[in-house]
């Protein structure tokens, strides 16, 4: 029996994002955009759309003079990355 | 986008997070123990020339000079707009090493100057087995037990001229070659 596949994860690019950000403690809108090879306005709306799932927890901080999008993973968004790679399991066997 | 395609998206998302920061890790443990290393062996020289004690201030030289020329040197190895927990948590040790190791040796200079030695290389040891712990990286733990352990026994049985040497090697054992080892891990 496969099971449901989160349609919020499974999109390549909001998947890349939760990928990196599983990994790290947080990540800013640039590193985000690089590693993901993104477009910067593409990447605005997925963030935004996985903020709002309360998936990711984004913050506008400044360095410097400089705006900066900081992007942290949630325990919601922990949780739901997890399911989801159950779920990839299940159609993989 | 197939169930193959999202496995594959994950691991390389994965895999490219690891590289950058695996990249260089261990360039702040070589350097910071090369500086170790120079001190100690400037100053164990100096102490066997002169027999002044007095040369043992030049300890806190190490971090007058490391702070500095670790953020001039190290800042382009650092990962750019992004943190990782083993990163940080190493870091953490790490400062939490050079605090103590400052405070202690300002606190005992003046009323057991004979111990400062032995806890300092105590808490090298236990930063660097920390390191290797968060690492999981059995050499690395074994370098800060060995360290943590043989330098302050070795400490209690030596002079205090001589003992100074000890830190040249403990620099090497805990500090250099797990550096080195992070570096080469990457590959």
């Amino acid at each position: 029996m496969f099971k449901k596949l989160d349609p919020l994860l499974h999109s390549e690019l909001r998947l890349a994002v939760m990928s990196l950000l599983v990994e790290l403690e947080e990540a800013d809108f640039v590193y985000l955009r690089e590693n993901t090879q993104a477009t910067a306005g593409n990447l605005s709306v997925q963030l935004d759309k996985l903020s709002a799932a309360g998936y990711i927890l984004v913050e506008k901080t400044f360095e410097g003079k400089k705006p900066r999008t900081l992007c942290r993973i949630t325990p919601v968004g922990l949780q739901a990355f997890e399911s989801y790679v159950d779920a990839l399991k299940s159609y993989l066997k | 986008m197939t169930p193959e395609k999202s496995l594959q998206v994950i691991s390389d998302a994965i895999a490219k997070s690891r590289r950058d920061f695996e990249k260089d890790a261990g360039a702040p443990m070589v350097l910071w123990g090369v500086i170790v290393l120079v001190f100690s062996i400037v100053i164990w020289l100096l102490l066997r020339a002169t027999g002044n004690l007095m040369w043992n201030f030049l300890w806190f030289g190490i971090p007058v000079v490391g702070w500095p020329l670790s953020h001039f040197c190290l800042k382009d190895k650092c990962v750019k707009g992004a943190k990782n927990f083993v990163n940080e948590t190493i870091g953490q040790i790490w400062i939490s090493y050079g605090i103590f190791a400052v405070v202690i040796a300002l606190a005992l200079i003046f009323i057991a100057p004979e111990h400062i030695g032995a806890i300092t290389m105590a808490l090298l040891g236990y930063g660097t087995a920390m390191t290797g712990m968060v690492l999981k990286n059995g050499c690395i733990m074994a370098g800060g037990f060995i360290t943590g352990i043989g330098g302050v026994a070795a400490f209690l049985l030596l002079k205090t001229a001589d003992a100074t040497a000890i830190f040249a090697v403990a620099s090497i054992v805990s500090l250099i070659l797990p550096g080195i080892m992070m570096n080469r891990k990457k590959h």
